[in-house]
């Protein structure tokens, strides 16, 4: 049985599915996890978020400010910065190339 | 429940305490802020679930966690920097690869390139071969031949050697690509050596031909001619009258063209640039120069300026010829059927 599924397929564009949601709002860690849900990646976890998120700030696609909360804990939120959008469109190419090329493949199999 | 956060983030700290430092406090330094936010989320929904229950177990987590560094053993972020960079171009290639292949008939353009290669490596020992001449030489002018001592059977002889040679590493590494790091490097910085000096030899060329024939088509014998100011032309004979329909030979017999109006005749005269428009030309040539006035000429008549003193007398009369008409033309004399610059009778009978 081939096994593809949402998890794997995720992995390699995670980064690009973060950057997206961050592309006209700001958002904390949960809210970007939240985000992402709503859009359809139901599978995705917690800790890929939070680690991409890291990983993308450590990069320098990303800022951050702390946004004090009323009740609870301060929030943390992430902005794309120039690199990140640069980052995004660069990817956002690749990727509907790519996923052209894949319908086409998986159009001629069918 | 803060309690609960930090036992959480301890543990998955310590799931991943096999990854290098750097790595590990990029993903660590922020997750008990992280922690707390999705404590503080679960509390907002009512709360009654732990963190272990909402996140799944620490190891669990940390794995997750480690799937997004995209490596298990991390490299310094720096290198991780230099992969996806390396990665962005592989992808941008790949795209120029398949888009521009179809422009030149190919299904990518890598295709093509791949049929080049053995070109390359013609070109690639012919680059070291002359790269080496050069070395040996101390780098006196390049040629496009490898040469040494001088002496090009044996610069031909290294070529081929170098040549053959440089076809057999290219078969045998498109075969099979050298796994030893240490070999890659080194070819990868061979090939850089060499395309660099080929670049450079190219350049060296390309300015040379360029220069060439910048002189060529370039009057500079005319910048620095010291003719330069000269329009016309007028031949004195012996007895000091200007000679209509001169011409002006070398030591090698050959028609000289000298002053602007020969030149222009020889684009513009009758029947100029044709063949053997030099022979037409005859001096004085411009036909709508006055004469210079010389002052043994007609008017004060004075002995000429190279005769010695008593020997002979300064002719004055107008000779036949001698009339510096400015009527004289260059293309009425040069109508005459025998080209040959006849000696003239002298009228001074010296």
């Amino acid at each position: 049985m081939l096994s593809v599924d949402t998890t794997q397929l995720l992995k390699g564009v995670l980064d690009l599915a973060v950057l997206a949601v961050l592309r006209d709002d700001d958002g904390y860690g949960y809210d970007i996890l939240r985000r992402l849900r709503t859009a359809g990646l139901t599978e995705i976890g917690d800790a890929s978020v939070y680690g991409t998120l890291r990983r993308l700030f450590a990069a320098g696609y990303l800022t951050t400010y702390v946004v004090p909360s009323e009740e609870g804990p301060h929030r943390k939120y992430y902005a794309l910065n120039a690199a990140g959008r640069t980052q995004l469109k660069q990817g956002g190419d690749v990727w509907r190339e790519f996923a052209s090329t894949m319908n086409t493949l998986l159009r001629e199999s069918a | 429940m803060s309690v609960e956060i930090a036992q959480y983030a301890a543990q998955v700290g310590a799931a991943l305490a096999d990854l290098p430092e750097q790595a590990r406090n990029d993903l660590l330094e922020d997750l008990p802020a992280h922690l707390a936010e999705v404590a503080a989320e679960i509390e907002a929904e009512g709360g009654g679930v732990t963190l272990t229950e909402r996140l799944g177990p620490p190891s669990v987590y940390a794995a997750e966690l480690r799937a997004t560094l995209g490596h298990t053993g991390g490299p310094s972020r720096r290198f991780a920097w230099a992969g996806r960079a390396a990665s962005r171009a592989r992808t941008r290639w790949a795209g120029l690869d398949r888009r521009l292949g179809p422009v030149i008939g190919y299904q990518r353009l890598g295709e093509f390139l791949a049929l080049l290669r053995p070109a390359w490596w013609v070109v690639r020992g012919w680059l070291a071969a002359m790269l080496v001449a050069q070395l040996w030489r101390d780098g006196d002018g390049l040629g496009l031949l490898p040469r040494f001592e001088g002496s090009t059977v044996l610069g031909l002889l290294v070529l081929a050697a170098f040549v053959v040679g440089s076809i057999w590493l290219g078969r045998r590494t498109a075969a099979a690509p050298p796994t030893r790091r240490r070999d890659r490097v080194a070819l990868g910085a061979a090939t850089a050596v060499v395309a660099v000096f080929g670049l450079g030899l190219w350049v060296a060329a390309d300015d040379r031909l360029v220069g060439s024939s910048w002189q060529e088509s370039t009057p500079t014998s005319w910048v620095g001619d010291p003719y330069q100011q000269v329009n016309d032309v007028f031949v004195l004979g012996p007895d000091g009258q200007i000679i209509q329909g001169a011409r002006l030979v070398d030591q090698d017999g050959s028609p000289v063209v000298l002053g602007y109006c020969a030149r222009r005749f020889g684009w513009e005269g009758p029947g100029g640039g044709g063949r053997g428009w030099e022979w037409r030309v005859v001096y004085p040539s411009c036909p709508d120069l006055t004469a210079p006035q010389l002052p043994w000429v007609a008017v004060s008549p004075e002995p000429v300026p190279w005769q010695t003193p008593g020997s002979g007398t300064p002719s004055t009369g107008p000779s036949p010829s001698g009339t510096p008409s400015p009527s004289g033309s260059a293309a009425t004399p040069a109508a005459t059927p025998s080209g040959t610059p006849a000696p003239r009778p002298s009228p001074s009978g010296q």
